[in-house]
């Protein structure tokens, strides 16, 4: 499909238990809601709790969301989404 | 029979943060002093860390080599040492495989983990973050052993 | 007084007295401790002028009162002397057991004066002190240190912290290593002790660490240990800190190629995730700590097979994807080459990335780097140069031995714009242009170059502020961040579990249990800018200016350009409010110095003041 036509999403950490990456199809904005729920339909339940656990940080194209401000956020077809932790410390 | 119960550490799981060492002076000794714990961590580099405390032998080399009859077994296997016995001669020390006994340098008396017999449960496991430590018998951790290991075939199975 | 043992030890290392000192209930209560009571002495008793690898430095270690206690990951210490690799308040905090074994000798901590004649080092066994030979030692490197000591001891239960051959070697650079995984390792600590011909402290403690109140403090505790086994810190527990790697490189922000770029190609192969399915043998912890962050890698092929060393995020990073290098085998045997010889990977890495871009532009000849082919994403020229670089050896080690900022300094021919340093400390691994928030933090950063005084990147990374540009307001992140990681320092706790804390007061709960102290969350927030303006003191005491507390040239004259970044810099304009602003929020003046009314208003010696 055109790629506009479609979410990238990319794994990281404790997140590459459900793979390195995954297409969902979009062509219309979701919000995080929406994607959580298309991810558990190709990933299965086990990524419902993961993706929805406190510490699950989200990087779209090249912002940051951090998980207080996740159900704000909204992401549109043709954008990158990466699933991570918390970040810091060195 | 009772199946005699003792404190045994998961390799895999013990990080060597010794917690249990300050638990361990803080219930018995009611007070922040580690090198009161009756359970010791052992560390062999670069990875290998476990705690260990007395293992209920079934004959207590500890007992016997004891010149004084200072160190009793219990009926759980355990052990106590009288302390109006005790001179501190250290004999029951070399004597035990485990490093289970250890000396109290103030009060030049020997002691062993009691498995917090006057307590609920011994308090090494129960604060024990890493869930390393079990109050088990030997027969159970046989048993586990042997679940965990049938679980990974099926697991790979498919 | 409760939490603290009341006491700290006088070594005068030239003449060998040791003596015992009281640790007064004033200074307690107005500094707490580790990081607060390095301000204080070394602001009081660094003579003017004194030179930093000279007798008349001060070094000094100190724990706070949490040490020895069950507050999860409360076993650290702190070393503190002015340091010779900035000239300015050098220190470094490292856990392991050395923090919470002195505290159960009896000792809050030492100052140590003058120097040896020859090598010696101070054993601490309860009240008995004594500096002992250590001449069979001499250039042993710190694990061997270690071992060999608790032989000659005859006890394994000693903790020992010892300066590798570097630090005999007094190189700018050298840190101190304990508990083998463990170091003080920025700022030149090894470098201080080895001037005092220290080889090293030993120290074995059997004695109650008392505190006010036990029973509290356990049950505070055992809560605590289950939130460290939480969402906040699943990060450290599973990956460690090389989990940043993938993170930092879809944001841009991976110094690459001595920080020319923010994204590194073969990022995958250096990753976190990388590391823990083909290297990490096992997690382990240091005493009192239930989170467990420290990923022991052991290599099993390759030149480097049988390599064991313990890899966090920064050291990986930057000896790493900003040397080009994609080879997680040779990263593992740097990172152990300077635990075991003693130099701080920092540097290390982004000394050996300035050599690399001098090398490749042709500033320096091959005669210059011993003939290795010391280009970026060479691994064995990167692992090499770090070898030479801990020993001196060679012309390579000479040259880059005492870091970045004084080579350039030696080579000239503008390779002094590509030293990534400030205050010439080198620069740690978070990419200036794309996290400039963290910028602003690093640079003012009283030891030079670093986010552990203030978590100056959280904004950043947190995405609750643009990223890529600075306003006047951004100083007030690091004001704050500052103002409570002085506390955390100085009580010294970990900062991986600051997470776990629901919010200021429950840190302040901690001192209240332990110390008996009744103080709030806002009393401990003004004692921690008072902590902060006294550690700042100390380098206006030793002429720093504002001149000081800017990021390397890089930052403001080359845009940025890679897979994320489309021409990223800081404008300088742009830093030069937030640097106004923050000195503004500090209450010091445009030349970053503290205003009289301040210093009066905390309660600090005003003789400096504005």
């Amino acid at each position: 499909m055109p790629e506009e036509q479609a979410i990238k999403v990319e794994f990281f950490g404790p997140f590459r238990d459900f793979g390195k990456e995954a297409v969902v199809p979009a062509n219309q904005p979701v919000s995080f809601d929406q994607l959580v729920a298309a991810l558990v339909g190709q990933l299965g339940e086990p990524f419902e709790e993961r993706a929805r656990k406190s510490n699950t940080t989200l990087i779209v194209n090249n912002r940051i969301i951090s998980p207080r401000r996740r159900d704000e956020v909204e992401i549109n077809p043709g954008d990158k989404v990466s699933f991570a932790l918390l970040l810091g410390g060195g | 029979m009772d199946a005699k119960r003792i404190i045994v550490c998961d390799t895999e799981k013990c990080a060597g943060c010794e917690i249990c060492e300050y638990i361990c002076s803080i219930f018995k000794e009611k007070t922040i002093n580690w090198s009161k714990s009756r359970i010791r961590h052992v560390r062999i580099e670069p990875t290998f860390d476990i705690a260990i405390a007395c293992r209920k032998c079934e004959e207590p080399l500890c007992v016997k080599a004891c010149p004084r009859d200072a160190v009793i077994e219990l009926e759980d296997g355990s052990v106590r040492i009288e302390k109006d016995k005790c001179n501190g001669c250290g004999w029951c020390i070399e004597a035990c495989n485990f490093g289970a006994l250890k000396l109290d340098w103030d009060h030049k008396s020997v002691f062993a983990c009691d498995f917090c017999a006057d307590l609920d449960q011994p308090k090494c496991v129960e604060f024990c973050p890493y869930e390393a430590l079990e109050f088990t018998t030997l027969d159970q951790v046989g048993h586990e052993a042997g679940v965990k290991a049938f679980k990974r075939i099926i697991e790979e199975l498919g | 007084m409760k939490g603290y043992a009341g006491k700290f030890l006088r070594v005068d290392m030239t003449t060998g007295e040791v003596r015992a000192d009281v640790l007064s209930e004033d200074v307690a209560r107005r500094f707490v401790g580790g990081y607060g009571f390095v301000g204080h002495t070394l602001y009081n008793e660094v003579p003017e002028g004194a030179d930093a690898l000279s007798p008349e430095n001060v070094l000094c270690l100190w724990t706070g009162p949490v040490a020895g206690t069950t507050i999860p990951v409360s076993s650290k210490y702190i070393m503190g002397a002015r340091s010779p690799a900035t000239g300015f308040i050098g220190f470094g905090i490292a856990s392991g057991g050395v923090g919470s074994e002195l505290k159960a000798a009896g000792w809050d901590g030492m100052v140590i004066k003058g120097k040896a004649p020859t090598l010696k080092y101070l054993y601490i066994q309860n009240g008995n002190v004594e500096l002992r030979d250590a001449i069979p030692y001499a250039g042993k490197t710190t694990w061997e240190t270690e071992e060999l000591i608790r032989e000659e001891l005859c006890d394994d239960e000693v903790r020992v912290s010892s300066c590798g051959p570097a630090g005999e070697l007094m190189t700018c650079l050298a840190n101190v290593t304990n508990d083998r995984n463990r170091q003080v390792g920025r700022s030149g600590m090894g470098a201080v002790m080895g001037s005092k011909n220290l080889k090293a402290i030993a120290v074995r403690g059997t004695g109650s660490v008392e505190v006010a109140n036990l029973d509290e403090l356990v049950e505070f505790s055992r809560d605590l240990y289950k939130r460290c086994r939480g969402p906040a810190t699943e990060k450290y527990r599973l990956y460690g800190t090389p989990a940043n790697v993938l993170v930092h490189n879809r944001l841009g922000c991976l110094p690459t190629n001595n920080f020319q770029k923010g994204t590194f190609d073969h990022a995958e192969m250096v990753s976190g995730e990388r590391m823990l399915e083909t290297l990490v043998k096992k997690v382990v912890a240091c005493p009192s700590c239930p989170i467990g962050c420290d990923h022991i890698n052991v290599v099993k092929d390759g030149p480097w097979a049988g390599t064991v060393s313990s890899v966090d995020y920064e050291s990986l990073e930057l000896l790493g994807p900003n040397c080009g290098v994609d080879d997680l085998n040779a990263i593992t045997k740097a990172v152990e080459l300077c635990d075991t010889l003693g130099i701080d990977t920092i540097s290390a890495g982004v000394t050996i990335s300035w050599a690399m871009e001098a090398y490749e532009k042709g500033l320096i000849t091959s005669e210059d780097v011993d003939g290795l082919d010391l280009r970026f994403g060479n691994a064995e020229a990167m692992v090499e140069a770090t070898r030479r670089m801990c020993l001196r050896e060679g012309n390579l080690g000479a040259l880059i031995a005492d870091g970045a900022a004084r080579a350039a300094e030696k080579v000239g021919q503008g390779s002094e714009k590509f030293a990534m340093v400030n205050k010439k400390l080198e620069w740690g691994a978070y990419s200036l242009r794309s996290l400039q928030t963290a910028t602003l933090g690093f640079a003012t950063s009283v030891r030079g170059a670093c986010y552990l005084r203030s978590g100056s990147y959280q904004p950043d990374v947190k995405g609750t502020v643009d990223r890529y540009h600075l306003d006047r307001s951004r100083g007030k992140y690091v004001f704050d961040g500052e103002n409570l990681y002085a506390i955390i320092d100085s009580l010294i706790i970990c900062k991986f579990t600051r997470g776990i804390y629901k919010d200021n007061d429950e840190i302040a709960k901690i001192l209240r249990l332990v110390t008996g102290f009744d103080i709030t969350a806002e009393e401990m927030i003004k004692t921690g800018e008072r902590i902060h303006n006294q550690a700042k003191l100390f380098n206006v005491k030793f002429g720093v200016g504002r001149g000081d507390d800017y990021p390397p040239d890089r930052a403001f004259e080359e845009k940025m350009y890679d897979d994320v970044n489309d021409g990223a810099i800081i404008i300088r304009d742009e830093y030069d409010e937030a640097l106004s602003g923050y000195y503004e929020e500090r209450r010091w003046n445009e030349e970053g110095i503290p205003t009289r009314e301040l210093l009066e208003d905390l309660g600090l010696d005003t003789k400096l003041g504005v």
